[in-house]
């Protein structure tokens, strides 16, 4: 393989990540009001968030229902992103132990910063589930196996880098959209706003990455093309449609028991359509503007359902170019 | 979709893998080689097809480190085939796992319409 090149702008960029990591950083311990009292009616997410919102199992669900619902998806969320941190700290290591990275040391020095931001992380995340006493919730297989089917320690980690990225970039989108109300508990929203904070480095740094290494990782930029799509909307609706807490919600009215009308209706609702296009507006602006989307590969976007998406990101674009 | 697609129901794993050459496009494998597996349960049933450059062939029985692996029961099977449930909703109800390459997991549903 052609040997790799960082630009200059880029490394500076990169070593300024590492500066603003070193001034600041999570604490477990001091960084989130821990004092807040528990409250088992606590709001964990905003109510329009509820997986079921403006669907029949809406109003087929009694309040104290919802109350456990927003916990438990809040819970699932958590429990997701201390799976994929521990998974992404893990495989990160091994890249540097292994020099696979050698050759970038800002590179190679941010990552290690954004490792130890991970391990915080993780351990905040257990701490707020123990706070609220969430036992843990079943997370996707889906999560658990892409690291090990996905994450190669043979070629250059261009496309680990890029699927924690996205999917980090997602979460974070997912979190910050779930907390902008008056009514979720506060410490439940410094949990997302704190840690929102460091990864929005995190996420800056991936970018750059990928940005500056795209066209130069042989064969990245098709594979990217192909899987996107599909990996987002599996990642999505995996994470959304969760089958432990559905069954720990504990929904009294019989019409919960039906399993897969339920995920069909909640999946498919307007309400679900305006989350997925509130989330994922960022992550395929970035898309379009390195080439991930393009149009010889557009009927994998369409598959994936997020063809509406795209074409509106593309006619705003249109737009402010005239 | 191309008027392939509107084949008639699919009663068995037998009838799926004798459709297969129909379903085929190989136009949209071109270049691709991968082995696809299945393991298939109630009843038990395991076999891969190995797509080579626009060709593919039906092998019954395991493949040692196939490049992507469907695994469900030869009920969910049939309905996926059928498109009576979406894939989605048998994954998420434990029905169905897909594991291996993301890329080429995408491919299939191209290479088999």
């Amino acid at each position: 393989m052609k040997e790799l090149v960082l630009s200059e702008s880029a490394d500076r960029f990169i070593k300024r990540l590492s500066k603003l990591s070193e001034k600041k950083q999570m604490t477990l311990t001091e960084s989130h009001p821990w004092d807040e009292p528990y409250n088992e009616n606590a709001w964990l997410k905003k109510r329009e968030n509820l997986s079921i919102y403006g669907t029949k199992y809406y109003d087929l669900a009694t309040e104290e229902e919802r109350i456990r619902l927003a916990k438990l998806e809040t819970g699932g969320w958590w429990a997701s992103f201390i799976a994929l941190e521990n998974l992404v700290t893990e495989y990160y290591m091994k890249l540097i132990n292994h020099q696979s990275l050698a050759q970038f040391p800002s590179v190679v020095e941010y990552m290690m910063h954004f490792c130890k931001e991970e391990i915080v992380h993780s351990m905040v995340f257990r701490k707020a589930m123990e706070h609220f006493r969430i036992e843990p919730v079943e997370i996707s297989e889906f999560i658990k196996d892409f690291y090990q089917d996905n994450a190669s320690m043979e070629e250059f980690p261009l496309k680990a880098i890029y699927l924690t990225i996205i999917i980090e970039w997602f979460a974070e989108n997912n979190a910050m959209l779930d907390l902008q109300n008056d009514f979720v508990s506060p410490l439940a929203a410094a949990i997302a706003f704190e840690h929102n904070k460091e990864e929005t480095r995190h996420i800056a740094w991936g970018k750059r990455m990928v940005t500056e290494l795209c066209h130069q990782v042989p064969g990245f930029m098709e594979e990217a093309r192909e899987f996107t799509p599909g990996f987002l909307r599996g990642l999505v609706d995996t994470i959304f449609g969760n089958m432990d807490v559905l069954e720990r919600a504990n929904f009294s009215h019989p019409a919960f028991q039906d399993i897969e009308t339920y995920f069909e209706t909640v999946l498919f609702s307007e309400n679900k359509k305006r989350i997925d296009s509130e989330i994922m507006t960022p992550i395929f602006e970035f898309f379009v503007e390195i080439g991930i989307y393009h149009t010889d590969y557009r009927s994998y976007w369409e598959e994936s359902r997020f063809d509406e998406i795209i074409d509106s990101i593309l006619e705003k674009q249109t737009a402010e170019t005239i | 979709m191309s008027s392939k697609t509107a084949i008639k129901k699919l009663n068995s794993v037998d009838e799926v893998i004798a459709s297969m050459p129909e379903r085929f496009n190989p136009q949209n494998c071109q270049g691709l080689q991968a082995v696809y597996q299945w393991e298939l349960s109630e009843p038990d049933r395991f076999f891969h097809i190995i797509i080579d450059n626009g060709t593919f062939e039906v092998i019954e029985g395991k493949y040692e480190k196939p490049n992507v692996t469907v695994i469900c029961s030869c009920e969910t099977y049939l309905k996926l085939v059928n498109k009576e449930v979406k894939d989605i909703i048998a994954i998420l109800t434990k029905k169905l796992m897909v594991k291996g390459s993301m890329s080429l997991g995408q491919k299939l549903s191209k290479i088999f319409i």
